[in-house]
């Protein structure tokens, strides 16, 4: 395993710093509501983390190569869509889920070879991938959501039960989270993705296979918001169109506020899922407290901007001064 | 015969030939299909739509010209939208409404070209952050009520239906922005400065050029054209809705990878273009009564179909690779 | 006959404007060290990244172990065997030791989804390591390590691969004396075990040190191959040979009317980089400053344009001590830098001719709002492009489009068009044709008559030739300090390459 090892003075600050600020955040809302307190309330908290890590994990990767990904929102919205409808037609689960994951992950084939086959630059292919996701999401159900009734007796006890007091649902996103870990410190794409995201001439000189990785990793992005979007409808038994912004935001914050936990500036799973953890239990406070969702918005950006903020400041002190001969 | 005529010109205008092709080539496809397309209340329609894309697509453009990325505009527009509409359901006179709500566009365009001009950091970040906050601002107003006060009283609304000369109020400004654009990126010595900032920080740099400004200075404009385009629209739909921006985004990028994949390189009369192109799309399929979650549909295929059809005619002229490792060597013989 | 391990015949290399190479050979014994050596410009850079599949050759063959090899990218090379470390080796920064000595090789079937067996590799890498008489922690990150550490890890990766034939560009250039012995050492032993080694440097004293043969380059020739063994082979026959025996005519004269001072600098100093550095420039006059990579020259001329910030001294133009941070501060007091490299900091390739020359200066055509006025431009760029015989003459040509020589001169006419009174020349003719060489010559010193004019350069003989008062430079100090008469060549080109 590698060793963590503690780098300058204020990042291991600001490292630590954000679990105190997640135990501050729970102990502040928990004095302030007591529905925030509720064990309920907590499961639902974890429950929605599970969904929201599940959603980012293929982004994580994708930003630690320096890329973006926009269009998971979208991509889950569309395989949420294709799953109540065919939950509705009468479908059973099983095949319900090989076709809607096929699909969704069809959107991250199609970036993943417009970004690497046609050059484009990784936001306007997801940018305009994320448009077409988000079009055939309303066309599936005329611009509205798709309701099912009852989904059956297996998929409530998985979305709505627990094991061990967790809910099975965030169990399910650990699982996945450990695994991901796995592949990410112990393969050989976990190194090269984060090898491309700093030094991508060592990487094509060392004769890896920049495109294949990125191609996957695109892939793997759509894969995954698929299966989130899959959980979603399963969760709220209706297919929802449109993931709104706020969505997105959370998302994206979750991996920059993860980046400054365990891997010094880069994003990796562990952090996101804390850093998803942050934002579930953020947001739940403030909806309890009846703090407004445009609050929200603007808290979420401010820190998006700070995590930001600390990861370049981080980069900057860690630039080893190269020139020097004397 | 049509080789002779291929082989006069040159690959750039065969592309933008093409492309005026396709353009006249759907606009008869919807006049037969339509009578009404040409008619007089659809072609003002068409426009007023268009010019509010056109203005935000034009602030994106210098954006897009010194190297960066911006997807806080439509966010901020919104903000933008809204400070007019709460200032005018207080009771304020239309032209104070808009200048502050312009103000405020300013101050966010400003803060983007700092933190990325000056301290350089990353633009999506950034601009990803600095719009949610623009946008939860624009909340604050009314909780994200629509805001109706004074707005028929006030006159905002002669900001989207006067005319001069017969020409809507919008597109006289979309004409102006576009004229004084064009006069400074494609005849000044500023537009120059734009576009080497763009095309290469460091020799702009050797060059005496002062980059950071011209970073900060495109970021400034990309807000204030996205919120008068966004105030437009405010004026046109008669309500403050703190929504109203948030179609831009899209609708901008497009217009200009549109007039990118045909001149090459991001430019004023290729993004106009560009506009033009998906609003005359979009007013088609309006007319259609095709449903509006196709607009996203059409916009995105369109600018990726655009842009992979022009790197194929790209790819096709002959470039020499010494090899697939391209190092930038500083000796190219020693 | 000894069989040679390799063989590199004929080979011939063109780049737009320039024969890098015109036929050259070269030969290597097996378990040998030989070193290549020339000035910039002589071709030993490009022979060897033909053999490291960086650059494809025009013309001629390569020989393994007697076999004719193809090499067209760089995995050919390393199938071949051979492998190279340049000046820079690239790394990942926050990867440990042993992970940049592995990177894309961690397991044998190279697959994307493949294992990494981390302790197998730490200890892979510490074996390859214990064989060699270094020391060094393969588990910190490479961004703590020493600059000589990270070239030794540069070696190792090298190595890894079970090379026959490792060539190092430069290897000393970044190293202090005491890391330069580790680094020694290393070879001594790969060269015990039957690895040969092919050494490029400028460092004469290096060759003496640790290499068996040199063979000398001089503008894309053979000049000769030399045993370090051999008693005749010292110092001033090598320089003589590397700098070639006559002095090309093609020089302008001297200049011989010095008007006032025009800049001065006083304990010029980056830290870090170069330190102390003095000097004077009058009008009519031409400062030279001789020096190789790594001795400071470069920086000294960005420094001299705001483009890096100075740590200490001071810098007076016309008497008057001026202070600027910034290339555009820098030319509002009267300096224009002719940058490094035309490709990187020059010009825009995808730009026009005229949009090139006047961007450093567009004051002087435009009108009140900042209009271009384009004919007022155009006459004047016209003008600028006649006198420096830029081909071909339209300029509305993009700059892509010309050859190297005339990429430079639009570079000079931006300087021209600015109307500096300090004009600093940064290598003007790296990669540039003989013929091109002489009308930039005469330019720079049709220039000097009435402005301050400083050539830096890695090219001796060219600050030999063209400048009145000399300054080398060795690892950022000043060494040498003289009017250009009371100087010998050779003596100018050992105090930048040995100090």
């Amino acid at each position: 395993m590698k060793k963590i090892s503690v780098r300058f003075g204020d990042l291991f600050k600001a490292r630590y710093t954000l679990i105190w600020v997640l135990f501050l955040m729970i102990v502040m809302f928990s004095f302030s509501s007591s529905a925030f307190r509720s064990m309920a309330n907590l499961l639902g908290v974890l429950r929605n983390s599970g969904i929201d890590a599940i959603l980012v994990l293929g982004l994580t990767w994708i930003v630690a190569t320096g890329g973006i990904d926009v269009s998971f929102p979208d991509v889950a919205a569309f395989t949420s869509m294709i799953t109540a409808l065919l939950i509705k037609d009468g479908f059973q689960w099983g095949p319900t889920i090989l076709i809607a994951l096929l699909c969704g992950t069809s959107f991250g084939l199609l970036s993943g070879f417009l970004i690497v086959h046609f050059k484009f630059p990784p936001l306007i292919a997801t940018i305009g991938v994320s448009g077409i996701a988000k079009a055939m999401a309303s066309l599936l159900g005329s611009g509205q959501p798709i309701e099912i009734t009852r989904s059956g007796h297996l998929v409530d006890s998985l979305m709505f039960g627990d094991i061990l007091g967790f809910p099975i649902l965030f169990l399910i996103a650990i699982i996945i989270y450990l695994i991901s870990c796995y592949l990410q410190d112990q393969t050989a794409i976990g190194q090269y993705l984060y090898a491309l995201g700093e030094n991508r001439k060592a990487v094509l000189e060392a004769g890896i296979q920049e495109g294949k990785i990125l191609f996957s990793l695109y892939t793997f992005s759509a894969l995954m918001a698929s299966v989130g979007g899959i959980l979603l409808t399963a969760l709220l038994s209706s297919g929802q169109p449109r993931i709104g912004f706020a969505f997105f935001l959370s998302g994206l914050t979750s991996v920059f506020i993860g980046a400054i936990i365990i891997k010094v500036g880069k994003a990796n799973v562990i952090g996101t899922l804390i850093g998803v953890i942050i934002l579930a239990v953020l947001s739940n406070g403030f909806t309890l407290l009846g703090i407004p969702y445009y609050i929200e918005l603007i808290i979420k950006g401010m820190l998006l901007i700070i995590g930001i903020v600390i990861i370049e400041i981080s980069k900057f002190k860690r630039r080893a001064n190269r020139i020097g001969v004397m | 015969m049509i080789e002779k005529l291929r082989r006069k010109m040159s690959n750039e205008t065969i592309i933008i030939v093409f492309f005026l092709f396709i353009l006249i080539l759907v606009s008869i496809t919807f006049t037969l299909l339509y009578g009404s397309f040409l008619s007089t209340r659809n072609i003002k329609l068409l426009f007023q739509h268009m010019s509010v894309t056109a203005l935000a697509a034009l602030g994106l453009t210098f954006v897009i010209i010194v190297g960066h990325f911006d997807m806080s505009f439509h966010m901020v527009g919104c903000f933008a939208g809204m400070t007019a509409s709460f200032m005018i359901g207080e009771g304020y006179l239309p032209l104070p409404s808009v200048i502050l709500g312009l103000l405020v566009g300013l101050i966010f365009g400003f803060v983007n070209g700092i933190t990325i001009g000056k301290f350089n950091l990353p633009d999506m970040i950034i601009t990803i952050g600095t719009g949610s906050i623009a946008l939860g601002l624009g909340y604050l107003y009314s909780g994200g009520a629509f805001i109706y006060d004074n707005f028929l009283v006030s006159g905002i609304l002669k900001i989207n239906n006067s005319e001069w000369f017969g020409i809507p109020f919008p597109t006289i400004l979309m004409i102006i922005s576009y004229f004084i654009a064009y006069m400074v990126l494609n005849r000044s010595k500023y537009g120059r400065y734009f576009y080497a900032t763009g095309d290469n920080k460091e020799i702009a740099i050797f060059s005496g050029i002062r980059v950071k400004l011209y970073i900060i200075v495109a970021f400034i404009i990309s807000a204030f054209l996205s919120s008068l385009a966004t105030i437009l629209i405010t004026s046109a739909q008669g309500v403050g809705n703190v929504k109203a921006g948030l179609n831009l985004l899209m609708p901008a990028y497009a217009s200009i990878y549109i007039g990118i994949s045909v001149f090459r390189k991001p430019t004023v009369i290729g993004t106009l273009f560009g506009a033009l192109f998906t609003s005359i799309m979009l007013n088609g399929f309006t007319l259609m009564n095709i449903p509006f979650y196709f607009q996203d549909l059409t916009i995105s295929s369109t600018m990726i179909i655009t842009i992979i059809f022009s790197k194929k005619i790209i790819t096709n002229l002959t470039t020499q690779k010494t090899s697939t490792v391209q190092t930038s060597d500083k000796e190219v013989a020693s | 006959m000894a069989s040679y391990k390799l063989q590199m015949k004929g080979i011939e290399k063109v780049f737009p404007g320039v024969k890098a190479l015109d036929g050259v050979n070269f030969e290597l014994k097996t378990g040998e060290v030989h070193a290549l050596l020339g000035m910039n410009g002589a071709g030993k850079s490009t022979l060897i990244k033909i053999l490291s599949g960086i650059y494809q050759k025009d013309a001629g063959e390569i020989f393994l172990d007697g076999k004719k090899i193809k090499i067209i990218r760089p995995e050919d090379a390393i199938n071949s065997g051979i492998a190279t470390v340049y000046q820079d080796p690239q790394m990942i920064p926050s990867f440990t030791g042993y992970e940049n000595i592995f990177l894309g090789f961690e397991s044998n079937k190279r697959g994307i989804f493949s294992r990494i067996n981390r302790q197998k590799l730490l200890k892979q890498a510490e074996q390859l390591l214990k064989r060699f008489p270094v020391d060094i922690d393969l588990t910190k990150s490479v961004k703590q390590l020493k600059t000589v550490e990270k070239e030794i890890i540069a070696i190792l990766k090298a190595l890894s691969k079970d090379m026959s034939i490792l060539v190092l560009d430069e290897p000393t250039s970044i190293l202090t004396e005491k890391e330069k012995n580790v680094l020694f050492d290393l070879i001594k032993m790969l060269k015990q075990r039957g690895i040969s080694i092919i050494y490029i440097t400028h460092r004469l004293e290096e060759i003496f040190e640790i290499s068996d043969r040199l063979t000398i380059y001089r503008d894309g020739k053979n000049v000769a191959t030399l045993e370090v063994k051999d008693k005749e082979t010292n110092s001033g026959k090598i320089a003589k040979l590397i700098i070639g025996e006559e002095i090309n005519k093609f020089y302008p004269d001297k200049g011989n009317d010095f008007g006032n001072e025009v800049i001065s600098v006083n304990g010029l100093s980056l830290e870090g980089v170069f330190k102390d550095v003095s000097f004077r420039v009058r009008k009519g006059e031409i400062l030279g400053i001789f020096g190789l990579v790594g001795s400071g020259i470069e920086e000294l001329s960005k420094v001299l344009f705001g483009a890096y910030p100075k740590t200490s001294g001071i810098i007076k133009i016309n008497r008057q001590e001026v202070n600027f941070n910034s290339p555009s501060q820098a030319i509002s007091h009267g300096i224009f830098l002719i940058p490094w490299n035309r490709r990187l900091e020059g010009v825009f390739d995808n730009q026009p001719i005229y949009f090139n020359i006047s961007l450093s200066n567009m004051e002087k055509i435009v009108n009140l709002f900042g209009l271009v006025q384009q004919h007022k431009e155009k006459q004047i760029v016209k003008k600028i492009s006649d006198q420096l015989k830029i081909t071909p003459a339209n300029i509305n040509q993009n700059v892509s489009f010309l050859s190297g020589g005339n990429q430079q001169k639009v570079v000079i006419g931006k300087g021209l068009f600015v109307e500096a009174n300090t004009y600093i020349f940064a290598e003007p003719t790296t990669g540039v044709d003989v013929g091109a060489k002489v009308g930039i010559y005469n330019l720079i010193r049709k220039l000097s008559r009435h402005k301050a004019v400083i050539l830096i350069s890695s090219d001796c003989k060219e600050v030999f030739s063209m400048c009145d008062h000399v300054i080398a430079m060795h690892k950022g100090r000043v060494t040498m300090h003289e009017d250009v008469d009371k100087v010998n060549l050779e003596d100018m080109f050992l105090k930048g390459v040995m100090g």
